[in-house]
């Protein structure tokens, strides 16, 4: 999960770097705690500081952290033979270690062998058959080759066991989205809910999939998520406001056609569309034309 | 009662200071111990799979408001049905714990492990101070205390006229046993095997049967009332642009 | 900071002096053979004094508040984390690498 504050110091921390302020490690660091992808980056700065032995063995044991982290951004980057270099570092200090066999999979799937990876990864199951990242990097590698119905099948079987894992949960809702089985991504989505009821993006994406799928209930319920999303950031979420506005003209329009009186409050609509008016003002005057005939186009229907 | 007794400095430096001396190093020791004698477990997959089972069915009592309620009730159906819920345990199933220890050598063999790692050291180090140490006063705490805490401070002396606030060897020896604990985890981390009272835990968890833990989740799923917070949250997002917009 | 510590050491040690004062004033009273009703007023308003201190430097020392709203800036959530476990390499960069000249140096 990352905060906007977070985001921020990010950012900061990103040019920062970039401009050879220092901060390098914080920056490594940072990036680990909110496990974002910034591979090129990461790849960059962290080899300068592997590069410079002072400053290496200023780190003590996050060290070998920093190796693993460098090598899983080098493989992201195709950086081959600097993955190579880091895993076979590891592997001398650690040389039984099963956090090391791992990297040596994804070494053989980000060259593409994937027969050999998968190879690997079984002999790593056989010693511990409940290794949850083994069976991650499984459904992965399926995916990764196109294989996505194997993907969702492997993603099945490990959810029946480890079935308070929401990340797996969040990667299947992902792929089910991807190949438009939305009832199924709607059943993942609200797994993610339960689990973080708190979090206003699964909301958002529960919202977008209610409202792809359609129909008058599932529009109402869609309004509902968006509206929930709006009022766990503040209002400050644009896609949630955009959203209400098409649930509002999308529902008025199927309610018309069934002459039935509109129980919904047309308020929310018109605050939101304002306050996106008010928004793409600040923020992109440019573009507000464009967005005022597009909220006209749905005031019309509605 | 009214004169204070006056401790000989030998007892201090030959009683009172090697005790505690001891006590920390056989602490110590008794980590290392375990580390090297502990087995890595490799779980099961049937008892990981309960855990999680476990887990997600709280989270669904405890956010069942916000997801719509015919899912919150076919996710109710899934989990506590009669027929094949996952939370349902049919009667007469319930693996008898006392016979899964039997039929699984290891289990016992842990906690034979466990146990001797810490009742050998202890019995070994109580002998020891009964036998050299006893009927010492080692130390005097500076504040009175009541007669009921004679039993804790004064463990081995038969007077009822020595104050209360004197503290015998073998008393000393157990205050060091339990007090210790916060200076092992500075010295050792947080998670050092030392810890007795975690032991303790582990211990009446031992007997402890996965199944009831299943029921008892599935009877209060079963009573959870689903009340929909979604339709208020509309009147509440209308209040929130309002606030931002004006 | 440490204006705030010392406002609270302070307390305490007001605190300290209240306990002090009652009980000298509860030997006076048995030598005079007195009923303690209650403590006098000085101590009670020393005893205000160093509780409104106390609360004080118990708010402010320990640091800043953090917010609970949860669409305040530090709660407030704006991107998921790369679902890194499910990272697959099989994608634009391996097409287009970044042309980057980097080596591991032992």
């Amino acid at each position: 999960m990352v905060s906007k504050t977070e985001e921020t110091q990010l950012s900061n921390l990103e040019t920062q770097v970039d401009n050879g302020g220092g901060g390098a490690w914080e920056y490594l660091s940072l990036v680990r705690k909110l496990k974002v992808r910034r591979s090129d980056r990461v790849l960059k700065h962290g080899l300068s500081i592997l590069n410079d032995p002072k400053k290496r063995s200023s780190l003590g044991p996050d060290e070998w952290t920093l190796y693993e982290q460098v090598a899983v951004a080098a493989m992201d980057c195709q950086s081959l033979d600097v993955a190579k270099d880091c895993i076979k570092v590891l592997q001398k200090k650690f040389p039984e270690s099963k956090r090391v066999g791992r990297l040596e999979g994804m070494l053989l799937e980000a060259k593409g062998a994937w027969t050999e990876a998968e190879k690997a990864y079984s002999s790593l199951l056989e010693d511990n058959p409940l290794d949850q990242v083994i069976h991650k990097r499984r459904v992965a590698m399926a995916k990764a080759q196109g294989n996505v119905s194997v993907a969702i099948e492997w993603l099945n079987k490990y959810l029946e066991i480890f079935m308070a894992d929401h990340d797996s949960w969040r990667e299947l809702a992902e792929i089910y989205v991807s190949l438009q089985m939305y009832k199924q991504a709607a059943f993942c989505y609200e797994e993610l809910i339960l689990s973080q009821p708190m979090v206003p993006l699964y909301h958002l994406a529960y919202a977008d999939v209610l409202y792809t799928l359609g129909g008058l209930e599932n529009l109402q319920n869609a309004k509902k998520y968006y509206a929930s999303t709006i009022d766990l950031t503040g209002g400050k979420n644009t896609r949630a406001l955009f959203g209400i506005c098409l649930c509002s003209s999308a529902i008025g329009q199927i309610a018309k056609g069934r002459n039935k009186d509109d129980k919904e409050s047309p308020e929310l609509q018109s605050l939101a569309a304002t306050a996106l008016e008010r928004e793409y003002k600040q923020k992109a005057s440019d573009k507000l034309s464009l967005l005022t005939a597009a909220l006209k186009g749905l005031k019309v229907s509605s | 009662m009214a004169e204070d007794l006056v401790l000989d400095t030998a007892i201090r430096d030959w009683v009172l200071i090697p005790l505690s001396v001891v006590m920390v190093l056989i602490g110590i020791l008794r980590h290392f111990v375990s580390k090297l004698m502990r087995s890595s477990q490799v779980p099961d997959a049937k008892i990981v799979k309960e855990g999680q089972l476990i887990v997600r069915a709280r989270n669904l009592r405890s956010g069942a408001n916000f997801i719509p309620p015919r899912s919150f009730r076919a996710r109710r159906f899934y989990f506590s049905n009669e027929e094949n819920g996952l939370l349902h345990v049919p009667k007469g199933q319930a693996p008898n714990p006392q016979a899964q220890m039997f039929s699984d050598p290891n289990m016992a063999m842990d906690m034979m492990k466990k146990n001797l790692s810490m009742i050998i050291p202890q019995t070994l180090t109580f002998a020891w101070v009964n036998f050299f140490f006893s009927g010492f006063v080692a130390a005097k705490i500076p504040f009175p205390l009541t007669q009921r805490f004679r039993s804790m401070l004064q463990n081995g002396i038969d007077l009822s006229t020595v104050d209360v606030s004197y503290v015998s060897s073998r008393s000393w020896y157990f205050l060091n046993l339990f007090g210790l604990r916060g200076l092992f985890s500075l010295i050792l981390g947080e998670d050092n095997a030392t810890d007795d009272t975690q032991r303790m835990m582990q211990m009446s968890g031992f007997g402890f049967d996965p199944t009831k833990s299943l029921g008892a989740e599935k009877d209060s799923l079963d009573i959870v009332q689903h009340d929909w917070a979604l339709p208020k949250f509309e009147q509440r997002a209308e209040a929130v642009l309002r606030k931002v917009l004006s | 900071m440490a204006l705030g510590f010392a406002v609270g050491v302070f307390g305490v040690l007001i605190l300290f002096h209240a306990a002090y004062s009652t009980i000298q004033y509860r030997g006076l009273l048995k030598i005079t053979e007195e009923e303690f009703s209650g403590p006098p007023m000085n101590v009670v308003a020393e005893l205000l004094l160093g509780l409104v201190f106390c609360i004080w430097a118990a708010l402010t020392v320990p640091g800043k508040f953090l917010s609970i709203q949860p669409y305040s800036e530090e709660n407030r959530i704006v991107s998921l984390p790369a679902n890194s476990d499910f990272m697959i390499f099989n994608h634009r960069g391996k097409v287009f690498p970044l042309e980057m000249d980097v080596k591991l140096k032992h």
